[in-house]
């Protein structure tokens, strides 16, 4: 018997939750040596100490999981979009929040600028003011998405994501922000939201390298994965190629080979 | 009590519902957990939301070989360590001053056990990662020895050695910090 021993009895018998009896031993080894009673009378106010109470998460952190569950589930199975305003509640909850507000303000532009487009006598100075809040609209747009996803919050970031989809990637800054979010954002779901974004740009040959790169130098799989994907998309043989041998270079996860191979099956069918 | 195995099959199954049970039975301890390691209240949130969006990500390589918590804690401690890793400039342990601040405050008031929660809560940021870490996984995260010897991959003996040194790390701190309160 030796002072580790007791130690270790302690401790079990405060993390089983359940306490160990002490055996003579023990009792008489503690009393030949007192000066480990102090220890374990430590150990049991640290343990038993009930002012360590759990705090609570704020309610955001609840927003903000199951607007990501609800996600993939949507992922999973795709529903209707006229179930996504199921209760008259729900939709007029929706009109009140900022973001439909924004959106709101977005499309009463848009409104007057088509509304001046319709009109049956346009003079050069008319145009000249219709390209000009054309380029307001879309600025307000890029300086809304920009500011949202420079937010602190993931959620915030992914709503920011999101909405730059209500502009185009002409900017540089919004392309150059995405690109940074890809790289080095702390949350995989904001990275993947962002990787999704260049979905179905019309330009996309023009990022092909930039996200090349971004693919070889990750090292999250699943982002590696979700960057491969969006390059393939392309359906360019020349880069399908190049992937290939990235693959074969322990550059870039199997898995991509996979999904090459996936591509290729779907392409010829 | 739910079995949380059985639940994380039925997630890896295609039931992502069941992954909102585990989230609402784990996720108080999970935020905590972040939260005593030293993150600020928004970071820890973070890790939270990330933590399960990871769980969701890879949840075909859950095999059930060790209990959910322990997997959990897995997730938890890979994804806190790769945000130190993306981020190296952050700031680790951001609210030991918090601490300071919240031990003075006491002091003056002479609450007897907030001093004490204090004086504790002083103490576990003053010791090593490590050693805090094996803490609050069996202290605060209720893991017993089996589940923590799988996490930090170390059999039993070893882990037992780590939280005896821990834990007179951890005493040690707490008289020298008694010792000049009084």
């Amino acid at each position: 018997m030796n002072p580790t021993d007791i130690i270790d009895w302690k401790i079990a018998s405060l993390t089983n939750g359940s306490q160990l009896m002490m055996t003579d031993e023990m009792t008489s080894y503690i009393e030949q040596n007192p000066e480990i009673l102090e220890e374990l009378n430590f150990i049991e106010l640290f343990w038993h100490n009930k002012s360590h109470e759990d705090v609570q998460p704020s309610a955001q952190l609840d927003a903000n999981f199951y607007q990501m569950l609800s996600r993939a589930q949507a992922a999973q199975s795709p529903v209707k979009e006229s179930d996504k305003h199921s209760t008259l509640l729900s939709f007029v909850q929706q009109l009140f929040v900022p973001k439909a507000l924004v959106q709101f303000a977005s499309l009463a532009l848009v409104f007057t600028l088509g509304f001046n487009l319709n009109q049956p006598t346009i003079g050069d100075k008319q145009q000249v003011g219709l390209v000009s809040l054309q380029q307001e609209v879309s600025s307000l747009n890029t300086m809304l998405a920009l500011s949202m996803l420079e937010q602190s919050s993931a959620s915030q970031r992914l709503s920011g994501v999101a909405y730059s989809k209500q502009s185009d990637l002409s900017d540089p800054l919004l392309v150059e922000k995405l690109m940074g979010l890809i790289a080095t954002d702390t949350s995989t779901s904001v990275r993947l939201a962002a990787i999704n974004r260049f979905v179905n740009v019309q330009n996309i040959n023009t990022y092909t390298e930039q996200l090349l790169t971004l693919a070889i130098t990750e090292d999250n799989a699943l982002i590696q994965i979700a960057l491969c994907r969006l390059l393939l998309n392309q359906g360019s043989a020349e880069l399908s190629t190049r992937l290939k041998g990235l693959v074969k270079e322990n550059k870039l996860p199997p898995e991509v080979d996979e999904i090459i191979q996936a591509n290729s099956a779907v392409s010829f069918t | 009590m739910t079995d949380e195995k059985k639940l994380m099959f039925q997630v890896k199954a295609g039931q992502l519902d069941k992954l909102a049970v585990l989230y609402e039975n784990n996720k108080v301890a999970l935020f905590n957990y972040f939260l005593r390691s030293g993150n600020s209240r928004a970071l820890s949130e973070d890790l939270v939301q990330e933590t399960f969006m990871r769980i969701l990500a890879y949840r075909s390589s859950f095999n059930g070989s060790n209990t959910f918590r322990s997997w959990l804690y897995g997730v938890a401690r890979n994804t806190v360590a790769d945000h130190y890793r993306k981020n190296s400039h952050a700031k680790l342990h951001s609210d030991i001053d918090e601490h300071e601040l919240t031990l003075d405050k006491t002091l003056v008031e002479g609450l007897e056990e907030q001093q004490q929660q204090a004086l504790f809560d002083r103490s576990l940021a003053s010791i090593s990662p490590e050693h805090r870490e094996i803490i609050l996984l069996s202290r605060f995260q209720q893991l017993n020895y089996q589940e923590i010897s799988t996490l930090l991959d170390c059999n039993l003996s070893t882990l037992k050695s780590r939280m005896r040194s821990a834990i007179s790390k951890l005493q040690y701190s707490y008289q020298k910090l008694l010792t000049e309160i009084s």
